[in-house]
C-alpha cells in the first residue's frame, strides 16, 4: 500500500477574487466559499475569518479542526463521510500544509475550545503555528446540538476539499511517500512495534467515524497506518470537550503514526495500527482489550506497542485494561495520557485508573491546570466561551482543558508535567 | 543585605540533650551553632541577625500555640529569610521546623526553607508548605545540606524560578507543574518504547501512589431480617440541591428520604450529574435508584426493611481523596444505623 503525500506549503492566506494557490499564498473568495457551504437548515449563518501565527488574535468556541486535503487523482476525500467508500491510504493525496480549518460555533450543551495566536497561550498548542481558516457559524434556532455538530462536520469537510482542490495538477513543494513494503529480510533485525488507537465510543455525537460508521460498531480492527493518515477516521463527536477528543487534523497528521512510519525500516519495523472502541461496561472493555492485544501479538506480531486513549476519566480504564492485556502477552507497552491533578497540580491520583503494568507513561499535561492568558487585540468566534468565561477580550484565566491540542491525547503537544 | 532568622532546637542551640528538651523558646542575637555556617555561605550577601532556640518537647506538647508565640519573635527582627534546622531524622524537631516555616510564610510572607531526612514524619506534613532540602539522617549531613538550603533560599529571594527537586536537592513538594518541553509527546513515547524494548532503564512521566485494596464484606447471613440501604453516585438530589452537591468533582454527599423519592420522584428529585445524559433518569428516577423494585422486594419478604434514607453524591472526575471522604461519611452513618447491607447504583 503506497501513499504519496503532496505537500503544498501555505505561508499566507488572504481573501480575494478567485480561490487559488500560488507560491505559498492561498487566496480565498470568501463569498463564494460561504455560498458553497451554506444551505444547511441546521446552520443559521456563517462567516469566514483567518488568523495567522503571531497575530494578537484569540479564537473561541472551536468545536473541530481539520486540514485542506483532496485525492490527487479524484475530486473527493474522507471516504464514507464526504466521499464515496473507497480504501484510504493509496494513491496520491494533496495537502495544503500549514493551514487548519476551524469549525466554530456556540450552542448550549457543546464545549468548545480556545486558542491564542500570540504570547503565552501560543506556547500551549500547535495550532498557534497553523494559519487558521475559521468557519464562524451560528446554530439554527432550536437545533439539536448533535445535529448542529453533523452540519458543522459537513461544512468543515466540504471546505477542506474545496480549498485543497486549488492544488489540482500543480507541482507540490514536497512529496512524502508512505509505504511499509521493504525488500525481504531488511526488517528482520528491527524492533517490531505497533500502535493501539483507542477511539471514543460513548454514544450519539460522542464518537468518531471510521469509513463513515460510528466507532461503537467496530470491534478491535487492524488498519494500515496509511488509512489513518489519509482520512479513514474522522472526528464526529461534538458532545465532548474539544481538547479531550482527537480532531480530524490530529488524526490525519497523527504524530505517533507519522513518527513510527518515518522510522520504519530504519529504527523500527512498524507492523500496523489496531483501532479499538472504548465501550461503556467493564465486561466489554475486557473483551475489546483481549482482542486488541491478541491482534497485536499474533497477527501483527509486535513486541512493543504505544497506546493512546480518547476522552475523559472513564477511558483511563480502557487504557489500563489494554495495557494489562498487552503486557500480559509480553508486549512492551507505553501509554500517553493526560493527568488530573487539580488547579494547583497537587492532586495525589493523576489518573482515574491505574495498573502495576503501566510503568511507562508519557504525560501530556495536567488538564486542570489554570492558564493565564493576556489580552488579545481581536477575538474570532464570539465574546463568550460556553458557560465558562464571561468576556474574552481582556486577560482571562481558564483550565488547560479548554485549549485544543493542549493536552493532546494523540501526543500532538509539547506539554508535559514536572515534579516540583 | 539579606537578614536571616535561624531556628534550632536545644541540642543544636548548645543548651543540652534530651534532658533539656523542655526549655521554652529563647532568642539570641546573631548566630548559634550551625548558623555560623549560614553566615559563611552567605558571605557579603547577608547574615543571621537572630537565632530562635526551643526545646523539642516544649514545642511538641503544644505545637500550634508555641509556633504562634515564636512568630512575633522572628518578626521583630524584620527578616527577609527564615531558615529552620536542618532537622535530619528528628521527628519532633522536624515538626517544629515545618510548622514555624509554614506560619512564617503565611504570616510574614517571607521565604522559609528547612531541611530533613526524607523519612522524617514531618516531611509529609509540611512538604507542601515550605521547601525542604533532603538531608542525611544525622547531623553528619550538615555540611552537605546547608549549602543547598542557602542556595535555594537565595534563588527564591531573587525571584528566580527554582529548578526541579533533583537539580536543587529539595524533597518533591507534592505538586506537578505543566511545562512546555522541546519534544512532541508522541516522539517522547516512541523513544520511551524503544528504550523499554531494548531493556534499558527508562523513566515514566506519570507514577501512581499506593492504592488501598478493599475486600468485599461477607454476604448477609440473615437476609430475611436485614435492613437494606440505597446509595447512588448518580447525582440524584432534591431539585433545589439543598446540600450543594457538585455536578462533577464532588466533595460532598447528601442524605434524602426514600419515601419522598417514591412518592414524588421526578417532581421533587433530579440528577445533576455531568458525566452522562440525564434525560431518562429525570423522566423516572427509578431508572437510577430502583426504589419501586426495592419496595416490591420488601413486600415480598425478601428482606425486612428498607432504610428510610438514601445517600447521594456525584461520581464524575471525583478525586480519590474526596471519594474516600464521602465513602467514609456514608459508611459511618450506615454503621451507626445498624444497616445490614447497601446497594450502590452506579452510573
Amino acid at each position: 500500500m503506497r501513499l504519496e503525500m503532496n505537500y503544498f506549503d501555505v505561508k499566507r492566506v488572504e481573501f480575494g477574487r478567485k480561490t487559488q494557490y500560488s507560491g505559498g499564498l492561498l487566496t480565498i473568495n470568501r463569498e463564494e466559499l460561504i455560498e458553497f457551504l451554506s444551505g444547511d437548515p441546521r446552520i443559521a449563518s456563517m462567516d469566514i475569518a483567518v488568523a495567522h501565527p503571531g497575530e494578537r488574535v484569540r479564537i473561541a468556541n472551536i468545536l473541530e479542526i481539520t486540514e485542506a486535503r483532496i485525492k490527487g487523482d479524484d475530486d473527493h476525500y474522507y471516504p464514507g463521510m464526504l466521499g464515496p467508500i473507497y480504501r484510504a491510504g493509496e494513491g496520491v493525496t494533496n495537502v495544503l500544509r500549514g493551514t487548519a480549518i476551524f469549525e466554530i460555533g456556540a450552542i448550549q450543551g457543546l464545549y468548545g475550545g480556545l486558542i491564542d495566536m500570540a504570547d503565552d497561550g501560543a506556547l500551549l498548542t500547535i495550532h498557534s503555528k497553523t494559519i487558521n481558516v475559521c468557519l464562524v457559524t451560528k446554530p439554527a434556532q432550536g437545533v439539536d446540538p448533535a445535529e448542529y455538530g453533523y452540519a458543522l462536520k459537513r461544512a468543515g469537510l466540504t471546505a477542506s476539499v474545496y480549498l485543497a482542490k486549488v492544488t489540482k495538477s500543480m507541482k507540490s513543494d514536497e512529496v512524502e511517500v508512505f509505504d511499509l513494503e521493504r525488500p525481504a529480510g531488511t526488517l528482520s533485525n528491527l524492533p517490531r512495534v505497533g500502535y493501539l488507537f483507542q477511539l471514543h465510543s460513548h454514544g450519539e455525537s460522542r464518537e468518531p467515524f471510521i469509513y463513515g460508521e460510528n466507532s461503537r460498531r467496530y470491534y478491535p480492527t487492524i488498519l494500515h497506518p496509511n488509512e489513518v493518515l489519509d482520512g479513514a477516521i474522522v472526528c464526529c463527536h461534538y458532545n465532548i470537550s474539544t481538547s479531550i477528543k482527537n480532531s480530524t487534523y490530529s488524526i490525519v497528521n497523527h504524530p505517533v503514526i507519522l513518527g513510527l512510519s518515518r522510522r520504519h525500516g530504519k529504527e523500527v519495523d512498524f507492523r500496523g495500527v489496531v483501532i479499538s472502541p472504548e465501550p461503556t461496561s467493564l465486561a466489554e472493555i475486557s473483551r475489546t482489550s483481549m482482542m486488541a492485544a491478541g491482534l497485536l501479538k499474533n497477527t501483527l506480531k509486535v513486541d512493543g506497542v504505544i497506546i493512546t486513549k480518547e476522552g475523559g476519566g472513564h477511558t483511563d480504564v480502557d487504557l489500563m485494561e489494554n495495557c494489562n492485556a498487552c503486557e500480559g502477552l509480553g508486549i512492551k507497552t507505553v501509554l500517553i495520557d493526560n493527568e488530573w491533578l487539580g488547579l494547583d497540580g497537587a492532586g495525589e491520583f493523576p489518573l482515574l485508573a491505574c495498573s502495576p503494568t503501566a510503568d511507562a507513561i508519557v504525560s501530556v499535561g495536567n488538564m486542570d491546570a489554570i492558564v493565564d492568558l493576556p489580552a488579545m487585540d481581536r477575538v474570532i468566534g464570539g465574546q463568550n466561551l460556553s458557560d465558562f468565561v464571561s468576556s474574552l477580550q481582556g486577560r482571562i484565566a481558564l483550565p488547560l482543558r479548554f485549549i485544543p491540542n493542549g493536552i493532546s491525547q494523540a501526543g500532538f503537544t509539547y506539554l508535559s508535567t514536572e515534579i516540583r | 543585605m539579606i537578614r536571616v532568622v535561624h531556628y534550632i532546637n536545644q541540642f543544636f542551640g548548645q543548651i543540652g540533650g534530651e534532658e533539656k528538651a523542655g526549655v521554652a523558646p529563647k532568642l539570641v542575637e546573631g548566630t548559634v551553632g550551625p548558623g555560623m555556617l549560614i553566615d559563611r555561605l552567605l558571605g557579603e550577601r547577608g547574615k543571621v541577625v537572630a537565632t530562635v532556640i526551643c526545646g523539642d518537647n516544649y514545642f511538641a506538647e503544644n505545637p500550634e500555640q508555641v509556633a504562634a508565640e515564636i512568630v512575633p519573635l522572628i518578626e521583630a527582627y524584620k527578616p527577609d529569610l527564615f531558615i529552620a534546622g536542618p532537622a535530619f531524622n528528628a521527628g519532633r524537631y522536624g515538626v517544629a521546623c515545618g510548622e514555624i516555616c509554614k506560619r512564617v510564610r503565611e504570616r510574614l510572607k517571607i521565604t522559609a526553607v528547612t531541611g530533613m531526612f526524607p523519612e522524617n514524619p514531618a516531611v509529609d506534613l509540611y512538604r507542601r508548605h515550605a521547601y525542604i532540602i533532603e538531608t542525611g539522617n544525622s547531623a553528619v549531613g550538615m555540611a552537605k545540606a546547608m549549602p543547598k538550603m542557602v542556595s535555594l533560599a537565595c534563588k527564591l529571594l531573587s525571584g528566580e524560578r527554582p529548578g526541579t527537586p533533583r537539580e536543587e536537592g529539595y524533597i518533591p513538594r507534592g505538586f506537578k507543574e505543566t511545562i512546555v518541553t522541546d519534544r512532541l509527546a508522541a516522539e517522547r513515547a516512541i523513544e520511551l518504547l524503544l528504550k523499554k524494548m531494548r531493556g534499558e532503564t527508562f523513566e515514566t512521566e506519570i507514577t501512581f501512589p499506593e492504592l488501598d485494596l478493599v475486600s468485599p464484606a461477607p454476604p448477609i447471613a440473615d437476609l430475611k431480617n436485614a435492613t437494606i440501604a440505597l446509595i447512588t453516585e448518580g447525582g440524584l438530589v432534591p431539585k433545589d440541591n439543598p446540600d450543594n452537591i457538585e455536578s462533577s468533582r464532588a466533595t460532598r454527599w447528601g442524605k434524602y428520604s426514600v419515601d419522598e423519592l417514591r412518592d414524588l420522584g421526578c417532581h421533587k428529585f433530579m440528577s445533576i450529574h455531568r458525566g452522562f445524559d440525564t434525560t431518562f433518569v429525570n423522566e423516572d428516577c427509578n431508572r437510577l435508584l430502583p426504589v419501586d423494585v426495592i419496595y416490591d422486594m420488601e413486600r415480598e419478604g425478601l428482606f425486612k426493611r428498607t432504610f428510610p434514607f438514601f445517600f447521594a453524591t456525584t461520581g464524575v472526575a471525583t478525586t480519590i481523596d474526596n471519594a474516600r471522604k464521602i465513602g467514609r461519611g456514608i459508611a459511618t452513618d450506615l454503621a451507626e444505623a445498624g444497616i445490614s447491607g447497601a446497594i450502590v447504583a452506579a452510573t
